[in-house]
């Protein structure tokens, strides 16, 4: 009966279009979504890129060290600083106004930067890459400063001054904490497959209601059975997993093969998480079936929103609201289970498997502890005068 | 009256979805507007990032460079927690991480360049590149103090002043030619490019199942037999569509009013309303076409989610235009909300292109283009439809 049980219930979820549409389709369409429109994101505001910038100089100019300095700056072999543009004023400020360049440097008497303003709410990436331009001009001004102080003070030490200035060594080292995926846009995908994981829970919500005789004529059907309710539910629950992990399988498979999104972990990992994922949803989604008289449509309903809400808490939505709600109130993030898949997903790329990846799965598995046993108890041993 | 009366009866089922989408409009909208800054039009802002550091040398020097980069940026002490650090980084709640060595001020003075100071970092990004930068500027120029003969002590605070001295040299460049939008517009722009997404998502959750009821087989069988002409049913069918779509318009319509006051009744924001108007054919045509195969409830909402969440992903709803692909804008050009967003970024100045009256109706004119052609196909497969009901 086992058997026959877990056949049948595979056969169910092939034929529930709407349950694959949300399972299946659903997370792989918005995958692609993402895809396309985070693709080029960061590369367009995050990612450095060599900064477009006018030269002027004027006929009063006498000081051609900053013309020396500019050059060194767009020469760089690799990714150089800066771009530079020659030409006189007027095609300049054309170039600024036409958005063509991010600074004009004006040197004449003095060395002048001309940009336009940055308040604007779209200007973040115009004012890093103005900001660069800025230091620049200020290192310049510093240095000539201090110069100018040293021969006037010692001139003795302006030999190895001018030294110290010219060499462009490099005082930084470098630290490699993680060998992952440090692209804070890999956040919106995991968070994608534990939406997935949850919602799974619709068909774990089917299960319930159709073993209970007053919510559908399948369960009173089932009700009036000599079959065990036990064995039927087990094997309905097991069914039900296998098919809805093979659904979420199917979006990773799509997002880690024909997208090419970098996990940055073992794909066996990720599947394993995600299989612990939908033991998560698939018990939420039995629990909330086996309450009360509640309507289908309004179980689906308290599924769709809690699943979304959750998803939307752990920053599907908005990227960093996981770390706003830790600021403020960790513990919600504690019990939030995106929050728990998507942070296990999140610890094997930085980390790989470690305590904090081991406390999100045995949490994970505890809440569906809780949700398959107290749903267990409120189906079992029902009888019904009348329906 | 009476397709008309059913019509608005069916309409009220839909109230509480509708009023959802609504609800969640307005604080999105909301957000938008308070996240725009309040600044003046011609400023100039030195961006400020967050810095976590951990000062383990504790010296003149390392205090002095943590006292520069205090006037710059947001400095936060840090334990090293490695947890605690990559989760800063990888959420960018840090953009940047200093550690300045034990022997810091010793490496300094002894004239060492390599490996001064540590960093973990996002690789290649702008913000590193711009405190590196920073960093550099400070140290090359504690250097340049040291080598002429000042004392160690001195040699920080002269650094110090010097960089102070010379920091706040950008002149402003403004220029005539309304590109640069105020906050109050710029969250009028965001509150119209969102509309588009929201009134779609209305138009297809409300009017379509509410039209597919009509044509349920039944139902038009009764309505075909009775004494109402077929010229009569539609053109109340019509009568309520316009109504519902004009009710849902002017609701955002008034909205924006009351968020934003004035500012909407000015040029640009009269330029977005009638932008905005167009989407009703567009959102009515779709309706139609999808209303035509009487769909249930569920395939409504699955079609309503792939149409618009695809169209905005696609089209610049939620990602600038500017931050997509070449080969996504080659696609999207044949979506109509794409002509739709770039009027929008045409009027705001987020767009490449300056605003003017020929491109601004080419928009608008493709735009109108596109709910007629719908609307046409919808037509047919009506009538197609139809016809092979009849066979």
């Amino acid at each position: 009966m086992f058997i026959h049980e877990f056949k049948y219930e595979l056969i169910r979820v092939l034929r529930q279009k709407d349950e694959l549409f949300w399972v299946l389709l659903f997370p792989i369409i918005l995958g692609t979504m993402f895809y396309v429109a985070f693709g080029n994101l960061n590369n367009a505001t995050e990612n450095f890129h060599t900064i477009p910038a006018a030269v002027c100089v004027e006929a009063a100019a006498k000081d051609k060290s900053f013309e020396a300095v500019l050059d060194i700056l767009s020469d760089e072999t690799d990714t150089p600083l800066l771009e530079l543009t020659y030409t006189d004023w007027d095609d300049a400020v054309e170039l600024l106004k036409e958005n063509s360049v991010r600074g004009i440097f004006k040197i004449g008497e003095s060395v002048t930067l001309h940009c336009v303003s940055n308040e604007n709410a779209n200007a973040v990436t115009l004012a890093l890459e103005q900001s660069i331009l800025e230091t620049i001009l200020q290192e310049y001004l510093t240095y000539a400063d201090l110069i100018t102080e040293i021969a006037q003070t010692s001139p003795d030490k302006l030999p190895e001054a001018i030294s110290k200035m010219e060499s462009s060594v490099s005082y930084k080292k470098e630290l490699s904490l993680t060998p992952g995926n440090m692209d804070s846009i890999i956040q919106y995908y995991f968070n994608l497959i534990a939406m997935a994981c949850l919602f799974t829970s619709f068909a774990g919500a089917y299960i319930a209601m159709h073993h209970q005789a007053n919510l559908s004529p399948l369960g009173a059907r089932k009700c009036i059975s000599p079959n065990s309710k036990f064995c039927s539910v087990a094997a309905q629950l097991l069914s039900c997993l296998l098919t809805q992990f093979v659904c979420v399988a199917v979006t990773i498979l799509y997002l880690y093969f024909v997208l090419k999104i970098d996990f940055g972990t073992s794909f066996p990992m990720i599947l394993f998480t995600s299989f612990i994922g939908c033991i998560l949803g698939v018990s939420f989604g039995f629990f909330i079936g086996s309450i009360g008289r509640i309507s289908e449509t309004a179980k689906n309903g308290i599924m769709i929103s809690a699943s979304l809400l959750c998803c939307f808490l752990s920053g599907l939505m908005l990227g960093n609201m996981r770390m706003i709600i830790e600021s403020f109130c960790p513990l919600i993030n504690d019990l939030n289970p995106a929050v728990l898949i998507s942070d296990s997903f999140l610890t094997l790329n930085i980390y790989g498997v470690t305590e904090r990846y081991g406390a999100n799965l045995f949490a994970l598995l505890l809440f569906s502890a809780i949700f398959t046993v107290f749903g267990c108890l409120m189906i079992r041993r029902k009888t019904y005068a009348s329906l | 009256m009476q397709v008309f009366k059913a019509f608005i009866i069916s309409a009220r089922k839909f109230f509480p979805v509708n009023l959802m989408y609504f609800v969640i409009f307005c604080v999105i909208a909301f957000a938008a507007s308070s996240s725009s800054t309040d600044s003046e039009q011609s400023s100039f802002r030195t961006v400020s990032l967050e810095i976590g550091f951990m000062d383990q040398d504790g010296t003149s020097a390392s205090r002095a460079l943590c006292d520069y980069l205090k006037t710059l940026h947001t400095l936060t002490p840090l334990a090293y927690d490695e947890e605690a650090l990559l989760d800063g980084l990888f959420y960018r709640t840090i953009d940047y991480i200093l550690i300045l060595p034990d022997g810091f001020e010793a490496r300094l003075l002894s004239g060492t360049d390599e490996n001064l100071y540590e960093t973990v970092q996002i690789p290649g990004v702008y913000s590193s590149a711009f405190i590196d930068e920073q960093i550099d500027s400070f140290l090359k120029a504690a250097k340049l103090c040291l080598a002429g003969g000042l004392s160690p002590k001195d040699a920080f605070s002269r650094t110090s002043s010097a960089l102070a001295e010379s920091a706040n040299q950008v002149q402003i460049m403004e220029f005539d030619d309304d590109s640069q939008t105020d906050s109050a517009m710029t969250a009028i722009f965001y509150f119209y490019q969102f509309l588009a997404y929201v009134i779609i998502s209305i138009i297809l959750t409300g009017l379509t199942p509410i039209l597919s009821i009509f044509q349920e087989e039944n139902l038009a069988k009764r309505t075909s037999c009775s004494s109402m002409s077929l010229f009569q049913r539609n053109l109340q069918l019509a009568f309520g569509s316009i109504f519902y779509c004009l009710a849902a318009w002017l609701l955002f319509i008034i909205t924006s009013g009351i968020f934003y006051g004035e500012a909407i009744f000015s040029e640009k924001g009269l330029l977005c309303i009638v932008n905005s108007f167009l989407l009703l054919p567009l959102g009515v045509s779709i309706s139609l076409i999808i209303a035509c195969f009487a769909p249930s409830g569920n395939i409504i909402t699955m079609i309503n989610n792939i149409v618009t969440l695809g169209m905005s992903f696609l089209c610049g709803i939620f990602i600038p235009q500017q931050m997509l692909g070449e080969s996504v804008l080659a696609f999207s050009k044949y979506l109509p909300l794409y002509w739709y967003v770039k009027n929008n970024d045409l009027i705001s100045g987020f767009g490449s292109e300056p605003f003017t009256w020929p491109a601004y109706w080419k928009h608008l004119g493709i735009l109108m283009f596109y709910g007629i052609a719908i609307f046409t196909v919808a037509l047919v497969v009506s009538k197609y439809k139809s016809s092979r009901k009849r066979a």
